[in-house]
């Protein structure tokens, strides 16, 4: 007897059951009740059988019965999963307005592609009255039973078939018809005699008047791949690589594309180790940065890289351009091995399948077709290491000299070039917006605006800082802040005092952002996720909403500001007595540049330094203030000289990095000036007191929680990864000891040459591209032995100057406020599993935004050169020599080329190129022209060697990007 | 081993009599059952169930399949799990630790008369590989004693058996050469063949004479009982097959129960009457089934009774 008490729309009861494998690798039955309903709005505004919520979504009740030719009748419409898998790109437009998203469909396409799932409910939150999610799987209806051992595919047509004849019968006095829209003509045959409504997506569309343009893209989108000959082996089945990987005949590795030869690639292990890839063929169809499964070959087929620069662009100059159905891995000829002597060959793989792949939406440009009126075009991404992605398109002419984004859907095997399709367009390509924005989508960098619940999360102006019993109140001292010109977010501030024993007072305080951001609020949630600011040349893309950036929590020198404070107490000769940590309260007395820092140091006279003070009379009443921070920044001067003599002592290096910026015009946005970054004694003087800060900060840390602690690690390089480096410097007569941080060091001070003092630096940025780059990381999750900072020679180190716009600091601010009792601790800085991914995002977003700013620099020096163009030669240095080319270094604009020549012409060791009886020698000054040319639509800047002139020669020159 | 009642002997002597005349105390025959209820699938979180009630005596089976890693498929002992377990609901005396010897020997009778390679063939498919096997647990609760518990248990184990589905899994290579189990993409459930499984029958003597399914009150005044298993004869549920005789069924067990001695006249015919009971038993249950598999899908839940005259 079943006994049941009904209160809802239940109709009945069933259980269904899933198996499921544990983490301890046991298969697990599941069993869920579920409960079919028959109060489930069908979602027509009018019906008369279901019930509404008045608040509900629902469709809109829309006049389509002349929309297409195929539905003369008011009609909604019905999508199958793949249609909303393949043609979810065009779902925006009008006409598929009124469309029902079936539950089964929903979970279907979240299932099987996230990516394309997120574009389906943002479809869905954007448009109101657009979309209609019915709930089919809970209604008893239209609910097929799944639990029965039915393939996935069958169950979705089933889902569909009772679904559209649920809504066909519950409709029938309503006046309008369900219309069911297949992917394919395979699915609408099958469904076309169970239910008669049912069309193909593109012959619906084709009825409609006036939408030509859905149809073509409808077409581009739907194209049917051909077969052809097949081009690349094909892949191993999931299973076979798995049990190949079983058994140790294959390994699984990520994919990394050379940098200088676009047909050489590494696949680099979990264990540090490598094996080469070369060739297309080897490479089969593996995109930078995916996760591939490889197979050594046969050892007498190992091989070496070419030592030749091969770059996509001038390849395809040279080769002319190959003709649509005639393409052939020809190139793959034009490979021939380097001397194969024994010691230099790698193990040397193939691939033979992908695991998991690495595609994302692409920027670039779409480059014009070698048939006239055709439809196949070739798309250059912006990205070198990505390979041209073929697509189709009827809008050639619309797209052209735009930069539009691009989604690789497959790579068959009889195709020389990944296939993809058009998502959208930017903007016109070369203006600033365009590019701008280019750069911040290729570097996945999260720059929509702040949502307004994080708006929410801020305090409500005015807002002013109060003293209170738990921050130190330190507004009587005279502390100070030293930044570069024009900056907005003051992260730090810096006092000395002479203390009664002689010993000295240092105090470094560093915006409290913590007191803003609290854990877990919305605010903090999007400063997790974007992790660092973003700095273009004359754009900020700020972590934090600029109510904070700039005013709250910037240090400015126009009323008092909470801080959190590191305050030493230290000798003379800068031993620390002791240090102490406090939330205070400052006043700043005035926001310095660089350069009016160091000329209060050298003493100069405070009406030269302060000109704008004077014509207002304001200096007066700040003079004795400005005397006073002349002490104090004197002693801090002393101080940090101490300091540093110490640090380079215990072999911390001074590496060298061009920098340069650029003057923009703020009304129009170009770059007029290029200036390179002068260095004053004042920066490293903020710099020392910043690490010393920044170490205290992360010892104390440390020793509190041991398990949890955010740090930041400079692991110690490979003494292989120096070996180009001490060969380079060989080759010009200088003895680089990488065997430790000090001997690195010393070696590189004493490595001079006096006629050229560029070698040094030069030899100093080439050092920097030899190690790896510093990361984040929680502690205790590495032995403390990898603890270790080996740039900066520290046994701990973290961030936690800079809260304003890295998030590393603002984790490091709580840890240390609940260290000193000023705060309570939040669960989620304990989580183990949560900082590690916390720490990945940082060390991520860290390099994407580095590599962002330097395309900023690229992009900008393109500018100025449109602008300005440079007509005389300029200085450059040699920093490299390949079998066919020089790589060249342009400090002017910190931009690094490569002068390609015809391999016939060179002749080189490696060490010496020799090319029409010239010799070129590493570090060699050179003269080179910069220009600004076009080709295929393409900008960039040119590099031709000027000095020493060599006569007769044709080159091509490849822009590696502005350098670090 | 019984559940006593207490009796005086007035009353033994004339149930006893009855016995002897052929007319039992509540007016059955010597080879009459009580009714039979059978439902299979009560348990949805078990891989198979079923719930057998004869007269007053309730049972609730459950078979649950695990997978385990063994270091030797080929060495592992393969054969079903038993575990009895008597509620002390089911009567007073089982309180505490009071029915423990009692379900062992149920567990032991049954695993003796599912001990052997025949009587479930597809045990072997339960082997995946080299250190991966299912291994079936079949737990069997007795939830109220009404006497006659070897023919519930074993009637419990058999309907559960049939409604077991196990998952199809496929093994992988993982690393260190070892192998793992996968579920595959596409869900597939598998039954297994219970044709041949065992029926359990308690034939118990009273007087001279050998009755089955014997009440609590016919239990305390048996002098010595006797378990026999059978693999039920193929032409049993295949009508196609040549009959057998009871003379040439195939024996899986035949154990003797509580105490006193037997002769082997007595042993004889015992075994005799529990071949019979048991094929009569088998035939009925199958008919049940297979009205079950043809009715699949019932919104209601499955209820079946088979009566056996």
């Amino acid at each position: 007897m079943e006994l049941n008490v009904k209160q809802s729309g239940i109709e009945r009861r069933i259980l269904t059951s899933t198996y499921r494998k544990t983490r301890r690798e046991k298969i697990t039955k599941r069993v869920h009740e579920l409960y079919l309903r028959n109060d489930i709005a069908c979602g027509w505004p009018t019906c008369s059988k279901c019930s509404f919520d008045p608040e509900a979504r629902t469709l809109a009740d829309l006049n389509n019965e002349t929309r297409s030719s195929l539905a003369p009748y008011k009609h909604v419409l019905i999508v199958d999963a793949q249609c909303v898998l393949k043609f979810i790109d065009v779902f925006h437009h009008e006409v598929f307005k009124n469309t029902i998203i079936l539950q089964s469909v929903w979970n279907h396409v979240k299932r099987l592609n996230p990516a394309i799932y997120k574009k389906m409910n943002q479809l869905y939150l954007d448009g109101p009255s657009d979309y209609f999610v019915y709930m089919n799987e809970f209604s008893a209806e239209t609910f097929v039973d799944t639990s029965a051992s039915l393939p996935k595919e069958s169950d979705l047509e089933e889902n569909l078939i009772k679904a559209v004849q649920y809504f066909q019968l519950h409709w029938k006095n309503s006046g309008v018809r369900p219309v069911l829209l297949c992917s394919s003509d395979e699915v609408r045959n099958k469904i076309k005699p169970v239910f008669e409504n049912s069309f193909t997506m593109i012959e619906y569309v084709k009825g409609i008047t006036n939408a030509t343009d859905l149809y073509e893209r409808l077409c581009d989108l739907d194209s049917k791949e051909e077969r052809g000959r097949a081009l690349f082996p094909e892949y191993l089945s999931q299973d076979e690589m798995l049990d190949g990987l079983a058994r140790g005949i294959y390994k699984k590795g990520s994919f990394k594309l050379s940098l200088e030869n676009y047909l050489e690639a590494n696949i680099l292990f979990d264990d540090a180790t490598q094996w080469f890839v070369q060739g297309r063929v080897n490479m089969n169809r593996a995109i930078n940065g995916d996760t591939v499964v490889a197979a050594l070959l046969p050892k007498e087929q190992w091989t070496c890289p070419e030592k030749v620069i091969r770059l996509r662009d001038a390849e395809e100059q040279q080769a002319k351009e190959m003709l649509e159905g005639s393409e052939d891995l020809h190139d793959e000829e034009g490979i021939k091995a380097a001397k194969r002597t024994k010691l230099e060959i790698l193990p040397t793989a193939k691939i033979v399948g992908v695991l998991k792949r690495n595609w994302r939406s692409y920027c670039g440009l779409i480059l014009p077709a070698n048939i006239e009126k055709g439809k196949r075009f070739l798309f250059a991404p912006s990205e070198r290491l990505i390979p041209r992605i073929r697509i189709e398109t009827s809008h050639y002419e619309e797209l052209r000299g735009k930069k539009i984004v691009v989604a690789i859907d497959s790579w068959p095997r009889d195709s020389f070039y990944p296939r993809g399709h058009y998502v959208r367009t930017i903007g016109v390509e070369g203006e600033r917006e365009t590019e701008d924005e280019v750069i911040l989508l290729e570097h996945e960098i999260p720059h929509h605006k702040f949502p307004p619940a994080v708006f929410d999360c801020l305090p409500k102006m005015p807002w002013t800082p109060q003293a209170s019993p738990e921050r130190l109140d330190m507004r009587d001292l005279d502390i100070c802040s030293v930044d570069p010109v024009g900056c907005t977010d003051i992260d730090d501030a810096l006092h000395c005092k002479i203390l009664e024993d002689g010993n000295l007072e240092v105090g470094v305080h560093i915006a409290d952002v913590t007191h803003f951001v609290r854990p877990d609020t919305a605010m903090d949630q999007e400063a997790a996720l974007r992790s660092t600011t973003v700095y273009l040349c004359g754009r900020r893309i700020d972590m934090l909403p600029d109510l904070l950036s700039s005013n709250l929590c910037s240090l400015r020198d126009d009323g008092p500001r909470y801080a959190f404070s590191v305050v030493w107490k230290l000798t003379p000769e800068a031993e620390i007595l002791n240090t102490r940590f406090h939330k205070s309260l400052i006043h700043s007395r005035a926001a310095l540049t660089y350069q009016r820092a160091q000329d209060l140091v050298d003493n100069k006279p405070l009406e030269e330094i302060f000109d704008d003070l004077v014509a207002s009379d304001a200096l007066d009443a700040k003079k004795e203030i400005f005397e006073r921070l002349r002490i104090s920044l004197k002693q801090l001067m002393a101080l940090s000289k101490k300091l540093k003599v110490r640090r380079v002592g215990h072999g911390a290096l001074q590496l060298a990095s061009s920098e340069i910026r650029f003057d923009v015009d703020p009304t129009t946005g170009t770059p007029i000036k290029v200036i390179e970054k002068a260095h004053l004694p004042t920066m490293s003087m903020v710099e020392e007191f910043m690490l010393l800060a920044n170490i205290s900060v992360a010892e104390k840390i440390l020793a509190e929680y041991p398990d949890c602690a955010i740090l930041r690690r400079h692991p110690v390089p490979e003494q292989a990864a120096f070996k180009p480096l001490v060969e380079l410097a060989k080759a010009c007569g200088f003895e680089i000891n990488p065997q430790d941080g000090k001997t690195l060091a010393e070696s590189l001070d004493t490595a001079e040459d006096p006629k050229n003092p560029m070698v040094n630096t030069m030899l100093r940025m080439l050092t920097t591209r030899c190690m790896t780059q510093a990361v984040y990381f929680p502690a205790g999750t590495l032995p403390h032995t990898l603890y270790i900072h080996y740039g900066l020679a520290a046994r701990v180190y973290t961030h936690f100057t800079s809260p304003i716009r890295r998030y590393a600091d603002i984790m490091v601010h709580r840890l240390l406020a609940t260290v000193i009792n000023a705060d309570k601790v939040h669960p989620a800085m304990l989580d183990r599993k949560r900082l590690v991914k916390q720490t990945d995002n940082m060390n991520y977003r860290h390099r994407q935004a580095q590599y962002a700013s330097r395309a900023s620099t690229l992009l900008n020096t393109h500018l100025m050169l449109k602008a300005n163009p440079e007509k005389n030669p300029l200085d450059s240095f040699v920093i490299g020599i390949r079998k066919n080319g020089l790589q060249v270094m342009v400090p002017k604009y910190g931009l690094e080329t490569v002068i390609i020549f015809p391999a016939t012409l060179a002749k080189t060791d490696e060490e010496v190129l020799e090319i029409a009886k010239q010799y070129i020698r590493p570090f060699q000054k050179v003269k080179v022209k910069l220009e600004l040319v076009e080709k295929n639509f393409r900008k960039k800047i040119e590099v031709t060697l000027v000095e020493p002139k060599i006569e007769g020669l044709n080159t091509e020159s490849i822009e590696i990007g502005s350098i670090e | 081993m019984n559940v006593n009642v207490s009796l005086s002997n007035g009353e033994k002597n004339y149930i006893i009599d009855g016995v002897q005349d052929g007319m039992r105390a509540d007016g059955r025959g010597h080879f009459d059952y009580r009714p039979i209820f059978i439902e299979s699938g009560v348990l949805a979180t078990t891989d198979g169930s079923a719930r057998i009630r004869i007269g007053t005596t309730d049972v609730l089976v459950g078979i649950k399949a695990e997978l385990a890693t063994v270091e030797n498929t080929q060495e592992a002992v393969n054969r079903i799990k038993f575990f009895v377990d008597f509620s002390a609901n089911a009567t007073p005396q089982f309180e505490g630790r009071g029915g423990e010897s009692y379900a062992l020997e149920i567990a032991n009778t049954l695993y003796e008369a599912y001990n052997n390679d025949n009587v479930l063939p597809d045990l072997s498919k339960l082997i995946l590989s080299k250190t991966h096997m299912w291994v079936l647990y079949a737990d069997i609760v007795l939830l109220q004693y009404g006497g006659n518990i070897m023919d519930a248990a074993s009637l419990g184990v058999r309907t559960a058996l049939a409604d077991t589905k196990l998952v199809n899994v496929v093994v992988r290579p993982a690393d260190e050469g070892k192998l793992m189990v996968d579920l595959p993409d596409e869900r597939k459930l598998w039954s297994l063949d219970v044709s041949k499984v065992p029926l359990v029958v308690e034939a118990s003597k009273i007087g001279d004479v050998s009755v089955v399914d014997a009440t609590i009150i016919e239990e305390n005044c048996a002098t010595s009982s006797l378990f026999v298993g059978i693999m039920p004869p193929e032409c049993d549920y295949n009508p196609s097959a040549p009959s057998v005789s009871d003379d040439d069924c195939v024996l899986t067990l035949v154990r003797k129960s509580k105490g006193g001695s037997l002769e082997l006249e007595s042993i004889e015919e015992m075994i005799n009457t529990g071949v019979r009971a048991a094929r009569e038993l088998n035939k009925a249950l199958i008919k049940r089934l297979n009205e079950e598999v043809m009715e699949p899908y019932k919104p209601t839940i499955h209820r079946s009774q088979t009566f056996l005259h």
